[in-house]
C-alpha cells in the first residue's frame, strides 16, 4: 500500500529523519510517535502531497503519490478542525460524498451514536465541542474510505474514552482496507504497527 | 452559490436586453433616414422618350434603385391642361415641344457616394442629352446624419463591451471567491478535486447560453408578432457572446489556483 524508498525529510535545510525502506499492507493501523519538532506532522503531509521538501520516493500502490494529488486517495486530518461553521454537522460530514446511500446514512448514523451526537446532528458545527470537530473529521474521513487516512496529532484530540470510540470508528475502515496511519506525543495501544522517531530514524517498536 | 448565478444570470440578461435594445434603436433610425432618402427622387428631363426608356432598362436592374417612373410628355401636357384648366390654351401647347419626365427613386439602403457617382457617371457619359436634378443638398444631410448615427453606435457598442467585460469579470470573481472557503473545505475533506473547475465552468455555460435562448425566442416572438421587423443580425450576437466568454475567461484567469 505505502511504500518509502530512500525518504529523507527536511525542513529548513535540516534533516528531521531519514527512512531507508519501508513498506506498510492495506488495512492496517500505525502509529508514530515522537516529540515536538520532530517532523510527524511534515511526514502526513508529504504523504498527502502537501509538502514536499524531501528526498526519496513515496509511493502509493506502487505509484508516485504525485500520482494521487487529484484524485485524493489520501485524508489528511490536521489539528485544526477543517468544517463549515454554519453548516449542520450531517452536511459537513456528507460534504464530500456525491451521492448519499441508504446504506451510508445508516453507516453514518452508527458512528454518529458511538461518537456520541447522534441527538444532535442538525446542529450548526459551530456548536460543537472540539473533540467532536475531530470526530466529524474522522467520519467524513472513513466513510469515504480511501487508501489512507492520515491523523495527526491524534491524542490531542480525544481522552481515553474518545480515543477508544474513535478506534472503533477508524476500524470501519481498516476492515475495508484503508490503512489508517497516526501520530500522537505518546505511545498509544491497539495499533498494528508502532513507530518512533529517534536519532533522526523511524524506528518499529 | 445558487442565489449568486442567478443574480448575475439576471445581470446578464438586463445587460443584453439593453445592448440589443441599442441595436434596434439603431436600426430603426438609420431605417428612417433609409426611407427619408427614397422618398426622393432623381428627376430627369430629356425631349427623346426612347433615351429614358433605355436608362430606365439599364437602371431598373441596379440593386441600389427601389423603382423608376417615366412620364411621357403627352400625359404631361394633358395633366398640364387638366390641372390648370388650360382647355383654350390646348393649341398654342401642342406648338411646343415638352420633354418627359423620369423619375429614379434611389434605395435609401444602399445609395451611398460610389453608387450616387456611378448613376451620375452613366446619365452624364452615356446619356449626354438628359438633364437631371437632383437635391444635392437633402443627399449630404441624409449621409451626414446615418454617418453620425453610425460614429454613435460604434462607440456605444464599444462602451458597452467594456462596461460588461469590467462588471461581470468582477460580478463572477466575486461570487466565485466567496465559495473559496466552502471548496477548501471541500478538498480537504476528500472530495473531487476537480469539481469546482467543472461547476465553474457549467455555470459559463448557463450564462452565456441560456440568456442568448430567451432574447433569442423574445425576439423571434416579436417579430412573428409583428412588433419588430428587422433581420436578425448573427454577427452582432456573435460579439455579445463573444464578449460574455471573454469576460468569463479572465474571470477563469484571475481566480487561478484557487479553482
Amino acid at each position: 500500500m505505502l511504500r518509502f524508498e530512500n525518504f529523507v525529510l527536511n525542513s529548513n535545510k535540516k534533516i528531521l529523519f531519514t527512512i531507508e525502506n519501508l513498506n506498510w499492507e492495506d488495512g492496517k493501523k500505525i502509529l508514530i510517535f515522537a516529540n515536538n519538532n520532530s517532523g510527524k506532522s511534515l511526514l502526513l503531509k508529504s504523504i498527502n502531497s502537501d509538502y514536499f521538501s524531501f528526498k526519496g520516493n513515496i509511493k502509493i500502490k506502487e505509484k508516485s503519490h504525485l500520482f494521487y494529488k487529484k484524485k485524493k486517495t489520501t485524508i489528511l486530518i490536521e489539528s485544526i478542525p477543517y468544517l463549515l461553521p454554519e453548516e449542520s454537522i450531517w452536511k459537513n460530514i456528507i460534504l464530500p460524498i456525491p451521492k448519499v446511500t441508504t446504506r451510508l446514512k445508516q453507516k453514518i448514523k452508527e458512528f454518529c451514536i458511538i461518537a456520541g451526537f447522534n441527538d444532535k446532528i442538525s446542529n450548526k458545527a459551530k456548536n460543537v465541542s472540539y473533540s467532536e470537530k475531530k470526530f466529524i473529521e474522522l467520519i467524513r474521513a472513513v466513510i469515504q474510505l480511501p487508501y489512507l487516512i492520515l491523523l495527526d496529532d491524534f491524542d490531542n484530540y480525544f481522552d481515553s474514552i474518545n480515543l477508544k470510540k474513535a478506534h472503533e470508528i477508524c476500524n470501519f475502515a481498516v476492515n475495508n482496507g484503508s490503512t489508517v496511519v497516526v501520530t500522537s506525543k505518546t505511545r498509544l495501544e491497539n495499533f498494528d504497527n508502532i513507530y518512533r522517531i529517534q536519532n533522526k530514524k523511524v524506528v518499529q517498536l | 452559490m445558487k442565489k449568486g448565478i442567478i443574480l448575475q444570470f439576471i445581470i446578464i440578461l438586463i445587460f443584453l436586453t439593453c445592448w440589443n435594445l441599442l441595436h434596434l434603436g439603431y436600426n430603426f433610425q438609420k431605417e428612417t433616414y433609409e426611407t427619408e432618402l427614397s422618398k426622393i427622387p432623381i428627376v430627369l428631363f430629356s425631349y427623346d422618350y426612347n433615351f429614358l426608356k433605355s436608362l430606365k432598362i439599364k437602371t431598373d436592374s441596379s440593386y441600389y434603385i427601389l423603382r423608376t417612373e417615366i412620364i411621357k410628355d403627352t400625359t404631361i401636357i394633358k395633366e398640364l391642361t387638366e390641372i390648370y384648366q388650360l382647355d383654350k390654351a390646348k393649341n398654342i401647347l401642342s406648338k411646343y415641344m415638352v420633354p418627359s419626365v423620369m423619375k429614379i427613386y434611389p434605395d435609401g439602403k444602399y445609395y451611398k457616394k460610389n453608387q450616387k457617382n456611378e448613376l451620375e457617371k452613366l446619365i452624364t457619359e452615356e446619356y449626354w442629352n438628359i438633364t437631371f436634378n437632383y437635391s444635392e443638398n437633402f443627399w449630404i444631410t441624409i449621409q451626414e446624419k446615418m454617418e453620425l448615427l453610425k460614429m454613435i453606435y460604434k462607440i456605444l457598442n464599444a462602451a458597452i463591451i467594456i462596461f460588461v467585460l469590467i462588471i461581470i469579470t468582477s460580478l463572477r470573481v466575486f461570487y466565485e471567491s466567496k465559495s473559496n472557503h466552502y471548496w477548501e473545505i471541500y478538498r480537504i475533506s476528500g472530495g473531487y478535486s476537480n469539481l469546482r473547475n467543472k461547476n465553474f465552468w457549467m455555470n459559463t455555460i448557463i450564462l452565456t447560453i441560456f440568456p442568448f435562448i430567451l432574447i433569442n425566442a423574445l425576439f423571434y416572438f416579436a417579430n412573428y408578432l409583428n412588433y419588430l421587423n428587422f433581420e436578425i443580425d448573427y454577427q452582432l450576437w456573435g460579439i455579445e457572446f463573444l464578449t460574455l466568454f471573454i469576460s468569463f475567461l479572465i474571470s477563469r484567469i484571475i481566480l487561478g489556483d484557487k479553482i
